[in-house]
C-alpha cells in the first residue's frame, strides 16, 4: 500500500513540478514580448554571461585542439596518412567538442552563476520587492539572460571553433612535423559550412537551455543560503544533462540523414 | 558603466560574427571580391561530380564547380569558377574522373588532343562539342569501375547459360557460343584495362597494382580465347591434347593472377578461398581432359566432367559479381 | 481601504491563513501582531498580490486583488508601497537607484525629477548623504530606512511594513516608528504594520490585531487591546511563558515587559 502511496505522490511530484516549469516557461515566452523591459538589462547580462565567459571558453579550445590532433596522429600511425589530422581535428571541433565541451563549462559557470544570484535575489525577497515595484520579474530577471545566452554561447562556440583549429594547427606543425599546408589540405577536405551552422545551433539551444534552467531553478530557492546552493547544484546537473540530451536531439532530428 | 557594458558587448559581437563568417568561408575556400572567371562545359552525363569538386588544370587546382543544372535539351551545364589569371589550355576540353576512391570527383581541363583515346570518351567529346561551338567547352566523362563490373558478370552469365549447354551436347554450336562468350570477355577485359589506364593518366591515386592485376586478366582472356579458338577447331580436328597444354597455361596465367589479386587484397581471406576452390576445379577440369583419350566425346559423356566445369563457370559468375556488389574491396586496395 | 474576506491559505499541509477577515480604513495605521510564523506576512503579501488566497477575497479600493489582470495589478502596486522585513534591497545598485527603482518603472518623470524625489525620500528618513553607496555598505537600521524610502517615494496610498523595527537596537527602532508616524501625519499614508514589538504597536498603531491560528483573534484600538480579558491577547502583549504564569513582570504594560517582547520577537518571521 506504501508502495503505490509513494509511487502515487511520485508522479503528482513530476507533474505539478512539469506543469510548473511550462507554467514559468510560457509566462517567460510573454515577457519576452515586452521588449523595452528587459532590453536595457539585455548587454549587461550579454557582457557578463557571455564576454566574460570567453576566456573558459578559449582556454578549452586550445587544449581541446592540441589534444585532438595528438590523438589523431596517434591513431592513425601507419595506416592513414597525417594530413587526416586535419580533417579530424576540423570535423570533431566544430561538430562537437567546441559545443559541448563549452557549453558543458558554459552551464557550470553561467547555470551557477544565474541560479545563485537570482536564488539570493528570491530568498531575500528581492524578488517580491521588484513584483511590489511594478517591475515583472519574468521580464526583468529572466529574459535578458535567456537572450543573452542564446546569442553569446554560439558567439563563443564560433571563436573557440577557430581557435580550437588554430591550436590543432600549430600542435600539427610543431609536434608533429607536419606542414601546414598538408594540415589545411585535410582540414578542408571535407569541410562544409554546415558544420559551422551545426555547432552553432546546438551552441544557442544549449545557452538557451542552460540559462533558462537556471532562472527556473534560482527563482524557486527556497530557505536560506542551502536553498541558493541547492539551486546552483540543481541548475548545473540539469544544465549539463540537458546539454547531453539536446546534443543528441540535434544529431537524430539534424545531422542523421545528411549524407 | 552601462556605456561601457554596451561598448564591450557590441565589440565582441561584431568581432566575432565577422571572424566566424571568414572563418568559415576561408576553410571551405570561397573567395571573397576578387573577380572569378566561370567557365561552362556540357555534358551528357555528369557521372558522381557535385557542386564544390575541384577543377584541376594539368594536376593543379584552379577552381571549384560552382553548379549543375540540367538543360531542357537533355545535357547537364556544368559551371565552374576558376582563378582569374589562370590560362586555358587552347583548344580545351572538360573531362569528370574520379579523384579518390572516396568517390570524390573533379574537373580536369585539358587540351582536345590530351584526352583519353577512348572510343567513348572521343564519341562523347565530339558530341557535346558539336552541339554548342563557343557557348561551352565540350565534356565528357570517365566510366567508373562499377559500372565495368557490371558487364563482366553479365557475360559471366552468358558463359554460365552456355555451360548449361555442356549437358546436351558439346556441339559446335555449344563451341560457337563459347567462343563469343570468351570473346566477350576477353573484350571486357581489354575494356577494363583500357579504362584504367585512362583513369590512371588523369589520377595517379588509382593504384598500380590494380592496373597490373587488370593487365594480368587481360592476358588470361586472350589466352582462354585462344583455346576456345581451338576447342572450335577440335570438333571437327580433334587436337585436343594441343588444346590442354593451352588450357594448363591459360590456368597458369589465372593462377598467377590471382595471386597478384591475393597481394592486392590481403585482406579478404573470404575471396581467397573462393578464387583458391575455382582455381584447383579448374586445375582437376584440365586434369581430367588431360589424362582422358583427348576426346571431347568423354567429357560430354562423363558427368562429373561437365558439372565439374559448370560449377568452376558458376564460381567465377559469383566472384565477378561479387566484384561487382563490392568494387571498392577489390579495386580500391590501397585508397591512401 | 484594505480588505480581507474570509481568506483562506495553505502551504503544502500546513494552514497559514484560516478565514482571516479584517478591514483597513483611510488614514488608519493598522498593527498587525502575532507569533512568529503565525502568517502576518502572508497576510499582506495578499494585498499585493505576491500569493494568492485558496479562498476569500482581497480588495483593495474596491479591486479584488486575486482576479486582477495583470496590467491593473502593476497599476494597482504602484500605489502600495511595501517595506521588506530585510529591506530587500537590490543589492547590484546604488541606494539612489534603488529609490528610483519604481519611478523609472512609471516613466512619468523626467530623470532630474527623479532625483529630485529620490533626495527628497532619501531626506525623509533622514540618509541625505548614502545616495551613491551600495546597501553592503551600509547598516541593518539604514537599509530599513532605504527601504522605507524607496516605498515613500512612489508617494503612495498605502504602505505595507513587515517587520520594520525587528532585531534593531531600542533607539534605531524609536527612530524608525517616530519615521512611521511622520508618514501618516504628514503624507497621510494609510498603513499596515506587522510587528511583534509591542512598544512600537503602540506607538505607531491606531487600532491593533492580534493574529492567531489563522485568524484574528481580537482587533480593537491601543486602549482596547491593552485592557483585554483574552487570555491569549494577554499572554502575548505581556510576553508571559505560559498562559498563567508571571513573566517578564507587571500585569500592565510598561517598559520592562516591552523589552522582553522585543527579545522574543527578534528571530527571523
Amino acid at each position: 500500500m506504501n508502495v503505490i502511496e509513494a509511487t502515487g505522490r511520485w508522479v503528482r511530484f513530476r507533474v505539478e513540478e512539469a506543469g510548473r516549469a511550462g507554467r514559468f516557461l510560457e509566462e517567460a515566452a510573454l515577457a519576452f514580448g515586452s521588449v523595452r523591459s528587459w532590453l536595457p538589462n539585455a548587454t549587461l547580462q550579454m557582457r557578463r554571461l557571455g564576454v566574460d565567459s570567453l576566456p573558459i571558453g578559449l582556454l578549452i579550445a586550445v587544449f581541446t585542439g592540441i589534444v585532438l590532433a595528438l590523438l589523431a596522429s596517434y591513431s592513425f600511425t601507419g595506416a592513414v596518412p597525417l594530413y587526416f589530422v586535419g580533417t579530424l581535428v576540423e570535423k570533431t571541433i566544430t561538430l562537437e567538442l567546441a559545443p559541448v565541451l563549452t557549453g558543458l563549462a558554459l552551464a557550470g559557470r553561467v547555470g551557477a552563476n544565474i541560479a545563485a544570484e537570482l536564488g539570493t535575489m528570491r530568498v531575500t525577497e528581492q524578488v517580491d520587492a521588484l513584483e511590489t515595484l511594478a517591475y515583472d520579474p519574468d521580464s526583468y530577471l529572466v529574459v535578458p539572460r535567456v537572450v543573452a545566452g542564446t546569442i553569446m554561447f554560439p558567439l563563443i562556440v564560433g571563436v573557440a571553433m577557430i581557435v580550437g583549429l588554430g591550436a590543432g594547427w600549430l600542435a600539427s606543425i610543431g609536434l608533429l612535423h607536419l606542414s601546414s599546408d598538408e594540415f589545411l589540405k585535410g582540414a578542408r577536405m571535407f569541410f562544409s559550412t554546415f558544420d559551422v551552422e551545426y555547432g552553432l545551433v546546438k551552441a544557442g539551444s544549449f545557452g538557451f537551455a542552460v540559462t533558462l534552467i537556471g532562472c527556473y531553478k534560482g527563482l524557486r530557492a527556497r530557505g536560506g543560503a542551502e536553498g541558493v546552493g541547492n539551486a546552483a547544484t540543481q541548475a548545473v546537473v540539469y544544465s549539463a544533462v540537458m546539454i547531453l540530451v539536446l546534443d543528441a536531439f540535434w544529431a537524430m532530428t539534424w545531422l542523421h540523414g545528411r549524407s | 558603466m552601462k556605456r561601457g557594458n554596451d561598448f564591450v558587448v557590441g565589440l565582441v559581437v561584431i568581432g566575432s560574427v565577422v571572424a566566424i563568417v571568414l572563418f568559415a568561408l576561408w576553410l571551405s575556400q570561397a573567395s571573397l571580391g576578387s573577380k572569378q572567371r566561370n567557365v561552362v562545359a556540357r555534358f551528357t552525363d555528369v557521372g558522381n561530380a557535385k557542386v564544390g569538386n575541384s577543377v584541376v588544370i594539368r594536376g593543379v587546382q584552379a577552381g571549384r564547380i560552382q553548379s549543375i543544372e540540367l538543360e531542357p535539351t537533355g545535357w547537364v551545364l556544368v559551371k565552374m569558377s576558376l582563378d582569374p589569371d589562370i590560362k586555358l589550355p587552347s583548344n580545351p576540353v572538360v573531362v569528370l574522373s574520379e579523384s579518390s576512391m572516396f568517390g570524390e570527383w573533379q574537373a580536369t581541363i585539358m587540351e582536345r588532343a590530351a584526352a583519353p583515346d577512348d572510343a567513348d570518351v572521343q564519341q562523347q567529346l565530339a558530341q557535346s562539342g558539336a552541339v554548342g561551338r563557343g557557348s561551352a567547352l565540350p565534356g565528357a566523362r570517365l566510366p567508373d569501375i562499377a559500372q565495368l563490373t557490371a558487364v563482366a558478370g553479365r557475360i559471366a552469365g552468358d558463359m554460365s547459360r552456355v555451360a548449361d549447354r555442356f549437358q546436351v551436347a558439346f556441339d559446335d554450336r555449344a563451341a560457337n557460343e563459347l567462343r563469343q562468350s570468351i570473346r566477350n570477355f576477353a573484350d571486357l577485359s581489354a575494356e577494363l584495362e583500357r579504362t584504367v589506364r585512362t583513369q590512371s593518366q588523369g589520377l595517379s591515386q588509382l593504384s598500380s597494382d590494380v592496373h597490373k592485376t587488370v593487365g594480368t586478366i587481360n592476358a588470361t582472356a586472350v589466352a582462354v580465347q585462344r583455346t576456345a579458338d581451338r576447342v572450335d577447331s577440335s570438333t571437327s580436328k580433334g587436337q585436343i591434347h594441343q588444346i590442354m597444354d593451352n588450357v594448363g597455361q591459360a590456368s597458369d596465367d589465372i593462377k598467377a593472377t590471382s595471386h597478384d589479386l591475393r597481394n592486392a587484397s590481403h585482406s579478404l581471406m573470404a575471396t581467397q578461398q573462393q578464387l583458391t576452390s575455382v582455381l584447383t576445379h579448374a586445375d582437376s577440369v584440365l586434369g581430367k581432359i588431360d589424362r582422358g583419350q583427348g576426346s571431347l566425346g568423354l567429357m560430354v559423356n562423363d558427368p562429373t566432367l561437365y558439372q565439374n566445369g559448370d560449377a568452376l563457370l558458376s564460381q567465377m559468375r559469383e566472384l565477378v559479381a561479387e566484384i561487382r556488389a563490392h568494387p571498392r574491396q577489390y579495386l580500391s586496395v590501397k585508397i591512401f | 481601504m484594505i480588505k480581507w474576506v474570509d481568506v483562506y491559505k495553505a502551504f503544502g499541509e500546513k494552514k497559514v491563513l484560516d478565514g482571516f477577515t479584517l478591514d483597513v480604513h483611510e488614514g488608519e495605521a493598522v498593527v498587525i501582531i502575532g507569533y512568529s510564523g503565525a502568517g502576518k506576512s502572508v497576510a499582506i503579501k495578499h494585498v499585493v498580490g505576491l500569493l494568492e488566497p485558496d479562498r476569500g477575497t482581497v480588495e483593495v479600493d474596491d479591486n479584488d486583488v486575486p482576479t486582477l489582470p495583470r496590467k491593473e495589478l502593476y497599476e494597482l502596486r504602484a500605489h502600495i508601497g511595501y517595506v521588506f522585513q530585510f529591506a530587500a534591497l537590490f543589492d547590484s545598485m546604488t541606494i539612489g537607484d534603488n529609490v528610483a527603482m519604481g519611478l523609472r518603472k512609471r516613466g512619468e518623470m523626467s530623470e532630474s525629477d527623479i532625483a529630485h524625489r529620490v533626495a527628497e525620500a532619501l531626506e525623509l528618513v533622514d540618509l541625505p548623504d548614502v545616495q551613491h553607496q551600495y546597501p553592503a555598505e551600509l547598516s541593518g537600521g539604514m537599509r530599513k530606512r532605504v527601504g522605507i524610502a524607496r516605498a515613500v517615494a512612489l508617494r503612495p496610498k498605502y504602505i505595507l511594513y513587515d517587520e520594520p523595527t525587528t532585531g534593531l537596537d531600542p533607539v534605531t527602532s524609536a527612530v524608525i516608528d517616530e519615521l512611521m508616524i511622520r508618514m501618516r501625519e504628514k503624507l497621510g499614508v494609510t498603513s499596515v504594520v506587522i510587528t511583534h514589538d509591542m512598544r512600537s504597536a503602540y506607538r505607531v498603531g491606531s487600532r491593533i490585531a492580534m493574529l492567531y491560528d489563522g485568524r484574528v483573534r481580537q482587533v480593537g484600538t491601543v486602549e482596547e487591546i491593552q485592557h483585554t480579558k483574552d487570555p491569549i491577547v494577554r499572554q502575548f502583549i505581556e510576553g508571559r511563558a505560559t498562559l498563567e504564569g508571571d513573566a517578564a513582570s507587571l500585569a500592565a504594560p510598561g517598559p520592562a515587559f516591552e523589552s522582553g517582547a522585543t527579545a522574543r520577537g527578534g528571530g527571523a518571521e
